[in-house]
Formats: C-alpha cells, sequence, structure tokens
C-alpha cells in the first residue's frame, strides 16, 4: 500500500530550503538511509540546478521569488511501506510574505489545508533577537528612546523575528481552519534549526534548548499548542559546511555532496542520515 | 557510455551527477532487458573516488548489467586488447540470442529490391 504524504515545507529567504530539498534527493538516491527512492523521480527538474551546483562544490542560487512548483519523490521506508513524498520548492519570500503581508495566497491557501505533515525550516543566525533587561540595562533604554522620539514615526517599530514566526503559524492554522483549544495533533510538525553548523554550539546541544533560549516565546507558543507527539525540534546542516557561490569545494567534488550534511536530534546526537525525521514524521513516530 | 574523459576532468563533479541521473532513469525503464556499461576513452584516469562513487551507484541501480572498457587511444601498443574489446563489444550487440530477441519476418509492401531482399 501506497501513502501520499504531502508536506508543507515553510521556511523564509535564505532559510536553506533548497539545499536541503537537494541533498534530500541525493540521500533518498543513495539508498542508505530510513528512506529511499522506489524508482526513479517523475522529474527532478526543480532542484537540477541546486543538485548541479553541489555537486560542482558550489552553493546554489537564490530560488526565484515567484518560483513555485512540487515534485512527488516516490519512496519507501525500511519496512517497504510504500511513501509518495510531496516536497516543494518556492521562493523563500513568499512565506515573509505571508506574515508581514498578513496575505495569503490561493495556491499556498490550498497546500496550509491539503497538508498534514508540516516542517519548518529557521535559520537561527538570520534571526534578530530583542534586546532585554540583561543585553540592554535601563539607563541606555532610557537614552535610546530619547532619540527613537526624534526619529520619523515610521521607523518606531518593527516586528521582532520571533512576533513575526508566531503570526506565520497563528495565520496558517488561521487559514486551515484549525482550532487551538485543544492541543495540536495535527498537522504534525517538524522543526528544523537549519545551518546548525554556523551556530556556536557544541557536540551534543539540544536543539530544543537552543529554540527555547534563542526564540523563548515563539518555543513557548509551539509548546503550548502543539501535542508533544506532534512536535519534534531537530538541528540541520544541509551542507555540513559553508560553501561558495563561485569557489568549487575540491573535497565535495570529490567525496560528493551525499557525504555531508547531518541531523542533530531532539537528545543532541547527530545522524548523516537526513531522510530519518522526515521518515519518522510520514509514519508519526517520534524520534 | 560513460565518458572517462567527462568523469577525469574538472567537471567531473558534475558529469558523475548526470550518469547517476541517467541510471537512475534507466533502470526504471530497463525492467529485465539486459544492460551493458560502456566505460569510454578509458585511457582516461577518472579520480579513484568519482569512480568509486559511480561503480556503486551502478552496482545498486543496475545490479545486472555487465561492464566493458574502451578507448582508441594507445593501439598501436595495446592493439590486439583494444580490438577484442570492440569486436566482444559489437558482437554482444549483435548477438539477438543474447539479447533474447525474436527475428522479425520482413514483410515489405515495397517494389523496392532492397527493402525487398530477404523476404
Amino acid at each position: 500500500m501506497t501513502e501520499n504524504i504531502n508536506t508543507l515545507l515553510i521556511g523564509g529567504f535564505s532559510s536553506g530550503k533548497t539545499h536541503f530539498g537537494a541533498q534530500l534527493l541525493a540521500r533518498l538516491q543513495k539508498k542508505s538511509g530510513e528512506l529511499e527512492l522506489r524508482e526513479a523521480a517523475p522529474s527532478v527538474a526543480l532542484f537540477e540546478e541546486a543538485l548541479t551546483r553541489l555537486a560542482a562544490g558550489m552553493s546554489s542560487e537564490h530560488t526565484a521569488r515567484q518560483m513555485f512548483g512540487d515534485i512527488k519523490i516516490p519512496t519507501a521506508d525500511r519496512s517497504g511501506r510504500g511513501i509518495d513524498l510531496i516536497w516543494p520548492e518556492y521562493g523563500g519570500e513568499q512565506v515573509d510574505d505571508i506574515a508581514s503581508k498578513r496575505l495569503i495566497s490561493p495556491r499556498w491557501r490550498k497546500r496550509t489545508r491539503e497538508c498534514d505533515h508540516w516542517v519548518l525550516l529557521i535559520r537561527l543566525l538570520h534571526i534578530k533577537t530583542e534586546d532585554d533587561l540583561v543585553s540592554r540595562p535601563l539607563d541606555k533604554l532610557y537614552t535610546e528612546r530619547r532619540q527613537a522620539d526624534n526619529r520619523p514615526k515610521e521607523n518606531a517599530f518593527n516586528w521582532s523575528s520571533q512576533a513575526l514566526l508566531l503570526e506565520l503559524m497563528q495565520l496558517l492554522l488561521y487559514v486551515r481552519e484549525q482550532s487551538t483549544c485543544r492541543r495540536l495533533y495535527r498537522p504534525k510538525l517538524l522543526v528544523l534549526l537549519s545551518c546548525w553548523d554556523e551556530m556556536p554550539v557544541t557536540k551534543m546541544t539540544i536543539p530544543g534548548s537552543v529554540l527555547a533560549s534563542e526564540l523563548p516565546m515563539f518555543y513557548s507558543y509551539l509548546r503550548a499548542n502543539w501535542d508533544e507527539d506532534a512536535l519534534t525540534i531537530c538541528g540541520l546542516s544541509s551542507l555540513s559546511r559553508n560553501l561558495k557561490p563561485d569557489v568549487p569545494d575540491p573535497e565535495y567534488v570529490d567525496r560528493g555532496p551525499e557525504a555531508f550534511g547531518y541531523i542533530v536530534l531532539p537528545d543532541g546526537t547527530e545522524t548523516s542520515d537526513l531522510t530519518l525525521p522526515i521518515a519518522r514524521l510520514a509514519v508519526g513516530s517520534k524520534l | 557510455m560513460v565518458d572517462s574523459e567527462a568523469l577525469s576532468g574538472e567537471e567531473r563533479g558534475q558529469s558523475l551527477l548526470s550518469y547517476k541521473l541517467l541510471a537512475d532513469r534507466l533502470a526504471a525503464e530497463a525492467f529485465d532487458r539486459p544492460v551493458r556499461i560502456i566505460w569510454s576513452k578509458s585511457d582516461f584516469e577518472i579520480p579513484e573516488g568519482t569512480k568509486e562513487r559511480l561503480k556503486e551507484h551502478l552496482a545498486r541501480n543496475l545490479p545486472n548489467a555487465s561492464q566493458i572498457s574502451v578507448s582508441v587511444v594507445g593501439s598501436h601498443e595495446n592493439g590486439g586488447k583494444a580490438r577484442a574489446h570492440f569486436a566482444e563489444l559489437l558482437s554482444w550487440l549483435l548477438e539477438p540470442a543474447l539479447m533474447e530477441l525474436p527475428c522479425a519476418k520482413s514483410n515489405p509492401h515495397s517494389e523496392d529490391f532492397f527493402l525487398g531482399f530477404g523476404s
């Protein structure tokens, strides 16, 4: 029996969606993980550019803002259960626009309603954290506020990154007509803290704790609204290192992109199997 | 046909990727038909890591495919071997019993003697 797993991948500008999609495809082709390709994918055109760039040891170009498509990947898990993974690819600005403009396009609305498996990519290094009493003592607050009063009013207020993230999740749930009176069991949510290799963390750091310390309000929101069994927080490094867009990395060319990339599981252990969290998300079992 | 020159050059990463994608596509369409992988221009030295990765991919996706290396360079020194490989390849291609192909009976509706030959 084959199951259709329609994935809603949520990730803003430069959150690492394309690299993850391309590396996931490469892992599925390699057939060494929890999920593997059952037959040749119908078309890898959406990820061809990224796959080619990675094979040449360079990072891929930014995905065009208007791009929106998906690829159906026929996979099977270790028990032989067929899972057709529907994996999207799009310009990340579309997600940023949903939260900041509070507008959702019909195709995003459709996808939000149809998908019961959500993957949220957050690149913490690109997240702006707000100052608090520790990082900005009260005396500074007073002088800065006086300076702020002299600035033009339209620049006076900006949403913080975690407020925008929270707004985005609430908006998507609203569009889905999903009540949060009870903790959510659907959609299942996998939070991937992307580009983990660029974070100043040690081995065995627990991704959930990193999210809690960097984005405490958002973390509390997730814990308060999702059932414990339906929420997983992992670290993700799709490439293991920072590739340049114009200078090939010779080790990448010789060992191949499939030799790089890892996932930090909720308990802090690392695995090179990028398909593992997706497989568990698909079958609904905890990591 | 795997081009050893492409796999030994600067763009070997991209070439390897396209051969892997091609092998996947072939594996999905070949069913039980015989497949032979020809490593052409085999006088070019493919870096060990690149060759191993492609071999592993081919072995996993086309496990029943046989392989042969051919090259036309250096045939003076190695003429016999090069000729033997080409001859083996051609005879394999032309072996209907091996390919389990039925011999088609021609039934041409043509006045042309050339097309009518064999009817």
